[in-house]
């Protein structure tokens, strides 16, 4: 019940000066959390290895106690740079990947609950092991194949941006214009930009 | 003939706006629909666009208000024919867009409000929270029940002979607690012995082998949810086979007890759960949601009132613009073009005035052509009798002349040689008058159209006064003439006005007065002119004849001619200046002329500052 009023009031706060969140908001959509990107190429296949830091666990665990859903989504984008005269146009993009979790609270279940956008579900007793699942996307596969079709893969050629968005609260229909006003309601990482080493 | 269409309804401004305006409804449909089904609107890359848009158009809308608004200003500021009553127009257009859509707002979000929180009572948020509770409470019950049966001994009791004849102990296990659904019997290598109950909660080999020995579990199958928990149970004995003699060991047999969870319990479950879920959102945000709506509303009402005062400015457009086309042409006509016409195809009101109009300018265009035919007959008329009267009174001395020397000659007068000298003389003198008379008539007829440029008034004056000083015993003053007046006239022409003037002045004066002549520059309202001042102090001219003083052949002097004011006057006329006189009888008289300064030379002393 405390943290239940303790995240109450940091709304309650943001409430009083809703003009000047509204002023702030599309400075509050920029990071607020940060990743990190590991990747190892393989023969047929590379791994991307992300891990989320910054995200509040009070805010998540007091949200998800109260009956509230939270959302985490791991973008990937692989893609290619251009040759010089079309440089100008930027990296070509091959191919985009996104994990999302949904996480809530589940009373018949008596566990946390994360779903994942294909309908795959987890539960977990423990909060840390539910953390721990959350904010990292170990060795996450993604096939040459599947990048460049039947060409035969030469790592160097790809460049990978990863990006973290994360939601503390998923807002249902209706109230999800809070999400842009909010500046908590999306906090979103920095792209950042890795190279494709040649495969070992 | 000048024929100014008078414009009618802009057809492509109207069409603009109309998909301006339909572009907007769609966005704030499109929007709002977002908002309201879309669980992620946020990150789908439509409401991007939807939100670049909705961001650009009110932008783009405020761009051209503020464009027609300057253009307003500017008219105003020039004194622009209509500017002031379109403006007028605005405002009254604004004042009813604001009366409309101030309240339509406030009441809008109020009445949001209001429904939230009508709708969204603790009292709802207590039954949604009451009826999850009851059903976590029997689902608790269930569960309960269900592991407190499966570890007591006295479920083990009732296993017994499962492995002869497990079709018995589900009869048995089954009337002893009948909300078991399923029974299930798997030997020691997990191959199914017997399966009993609701084929649907049946396990595979597989899955009995993985499941928990003791734990209830949830699970759903093809929509049916059951819970479910794995009892083990050692038979008593089980011979190892041939060359083992007696030996036996107990059989580990698996038991599979399940319960079926009642139907659609998963489904409101899930939608108690999502219930609750969007009232504790809507009671936590409650307050940021309505300011959120009153947000979305100024988002996309904002851009709706831009929009109603473009249309504004559209409007009173179209209803100034014949008016501003009438006033044109009402100017057109005072300044004498009486060619001007409008055309108009609209059939209302406005249209009956333009015809009106026309009329009115065609009936004085008639008009003035008569007056002028009339004016030239009599004007003719005038000189004819003019010349008649001029030309016939000095052929009487010149007949007298003729006469008398021949009356002398046919007498034989000895003086009739000094007879002869003195008539020759009356008769060339009055023909040298004649022939001075009709110069100053030709010169006046064909005084030419004047070549302008600049000139500097103070030494035309100073050679005009100089000329007449020389033989006249009548002072002359040129007190406080500038050195850098300058005017835009004919220099020929601006002599001889002076020149006349002078002379009318000086003879005027007669032998002992006085002649003053001053130049000062005036200003009269936003123009400034040179005033050239010549004062006398003759006699001043009768009150009869002041009206008449510029018309041709009008003197009060015995042997002039009557057409130096005359030639004035139409020598003001052509500079675009203005001639006028003050005087008193028996003491004084002065003429005043005004002509336009030189514009160019912008820096003489007085400009623009002088009395007017």
């Amino acid at each position: 019940m405390r943290l239940l009023r303790c995240s109450r009031n940091v709304f309650r706060k943001s409430r009083r000066s809703l003009v000047l969140l509204i002023l702030l908001a599309p400075v509050a959509v920029h990071a607020q959390i940060e990743h990190e990107t590991r990747m190892i190429a393989l023969q047929d296949h590379f791994e991307v290895s992300i891990a989320v830091n910054g995200a509040a666990p009070d805010l998540l665990f007091d949200n998800l106690r109260e009956g509230l859903a939270a959302r985490l989504e791991y973008a990937v984008r692989v893609s290619s740079p251009r040759n010089l005269p079309f440089s100008f146009l930027g990296s070509r993009l091959l191919r985009e990947y996104r994990v999302i979790y949904t996480v809530r609270w589940d009373p018949f279940r008596d566990r946390y609950t994360i779903t994942t956008q294909d309908g795959g579900l987890f539960t977990f007793r423990d909060e840390a092991a539910l953390w721990g699942f959350l904010f990292s996307l170990p060795r996450y596969r993604i096939p040459w194949q599947a990048v460049d079709g039947e060409n035969l893969p030469s790592p160097s050629r790809y460049q990978v941006d990863t990006q973290v968005i994360y939601e503390p609260v998923v807002f249902v229909p209706g109230l999800s214009i809070l999400s842009v006003l909010l500046p908590h309601a999306r906090q979103s990482s920095p792209w950042e930009r890795a190279y494709v080493e040649e495969p070992r | 003939m000048t024929a100014r269409r008078m414009p009618g309804t802009s057809v492509t401004g109207l069409l603009s706006l109309t998909v301006l305006y339909l572009v907007l409804i769609v966005l704030v449909l499109v929007f709002a629909q977002q908002v309201l089904t879309e669980l992620s609107f946020t990150a789908s890359r439509s409401t991007v666009v939807i939100l670049v848009l909705a961001t650009l158009f009110p932008l783009l809308l405020g761009a051209l208000i503020v464009y027609n608004v300057a253009r307003l200003v500017r008219d105003r500021a020039m004194r622009r024919p209509g500017a002031q009553l379109k403006s007028r127009l605005l405002s009254f257009f604004l004042v009813i867009v604001l009366l409309a859509s101030i309240p339509q707002g406030i009441l809008s979000v109020n009445f949001i409000r209001t429904a939230i929180r009508a709708w969204f009572s603790e009292d709802t948020g207590d039954a949604i929270h009451g009826g999850q509770q009851i059903a976590l409470s029997f689902f608790t019950q269930l569960e309960r029940d269900l592991s407190t049966f499966a570890s007591s001994p006295y479920a083990l009791s009732l296993m017994d002979g499962v492995e002869r004849q497990p079709a018995r102990v589900w009869e048995r296990v089954q009337g002893l607690n009948p909300t078991l659904d399923s029974f299930q019997v798997f030997g020691p290598t997990f191959q199914e012995v017997y399966a009993g109950g609701a084929p649907e909660l049946h396990l595979t080999p597989l899955q009995a082998a993985a499941a928990r020995e003791g734990q209830v579990a949830r699970e759903s199958v093809e929509g049916v949810s059951f819970l479910r928990v794995r009892l083990s149970y050692l038979a008593e004995s089980r011979s190892l086979g041939p060359g083992f003699g007696e030996t036996t060991l107990p059989s580990a047999y698996t038991i599979i007890l399940a319960s079926r969870l009642p139907s659609g319990f998963d489904d409101a479950a899930s939608r108690l759960t999502e219930a609750l879920e969007f009232f504790i959102q809507l009671d936590r945000f409650q307050d940021n949601f309505v300011t959120a709506i009153s947000l979305f509303y100024g988002f996309f009402s904002v851009p709706l009132v831009l929009l109603s005062l473009l249309v504004s400015f559209l409007l009173s457009d179209e209803i100034m613009r014949p008016i501003v086309s009438l006033e044109d042409a009402t100017r057109r006509v005072a300044e004498g073009d009486f060619s001007t016409r409008i055309l108009t195809r609209r059939g209302d009101e406005l249209s009956l005035l333009v015809n009106s109009f026309n009329r009115m300018v065609g009936e004085l265009e008639r008009t003035r052509e008569k007056i002028i035919q009339t004016e030239k007959i009599a004007a003719w008329q005038e000189i004819a009798q003019r010349l008649a009267h001029e030309v016939k009174n000095p052929l009487t001395p010149i007949r007298l002349a003729a006469e008398r020397a021949l009356r002398k000659y046919q007498s034989g007068s000895e003086n009739f040689g000094e007879v002869l000298e003195t008539s020759v003389r009356a008769i060339v003198g009055e023909v040298d008058n004649l022939s001075a008379l009709l110069s100053e008539f030709r010169e006046f007829s064909r005084l030419p159209a004047p070549r302008m440029e600049t000139v500097s008034l103070h030494p035309v004056i100073n050679e005009v006064v100089a000329t007449y000083s020389t033989g006249s015993r009548v002072t002359v003053r040129t007190d406080g003439v500038p050195q850098d007046l300058t005017v835009t006239a004919d220099p020929g022409q601006l002599r001889q006005l002076v020149s006349n003037l002078v002379k009318n002045a000086l003879e005027a004066a007669g032998e002992h007065g006085r002649v003053s002549v001053h130049v000062d520059p005036v200003t009269k309202g936003t123009t400034s002119f040179c005033r050239i001042r010549i004062e006398d102090d003759g006699p001043g001219i009768p009150t009869d004849q002041q009206s008449r003083i510029f018309d041709p052949y009008v003197t009060t002097k015995r042997k002039g001619t009557g057409l130096g004011l005359a030639i004035v006057q139409r020598i003001v006329f052509d500079h675009h200046g203005q001639i006028w006189f003050e005087t008193q009888p028996g003491v004084r008289t002065t003429f005043y002329v005004d002509l336009p300064a030189d514009l160019s030379a912008d820096d003489h002393p007085g400009s623009g500052k002088g009395p007017s």
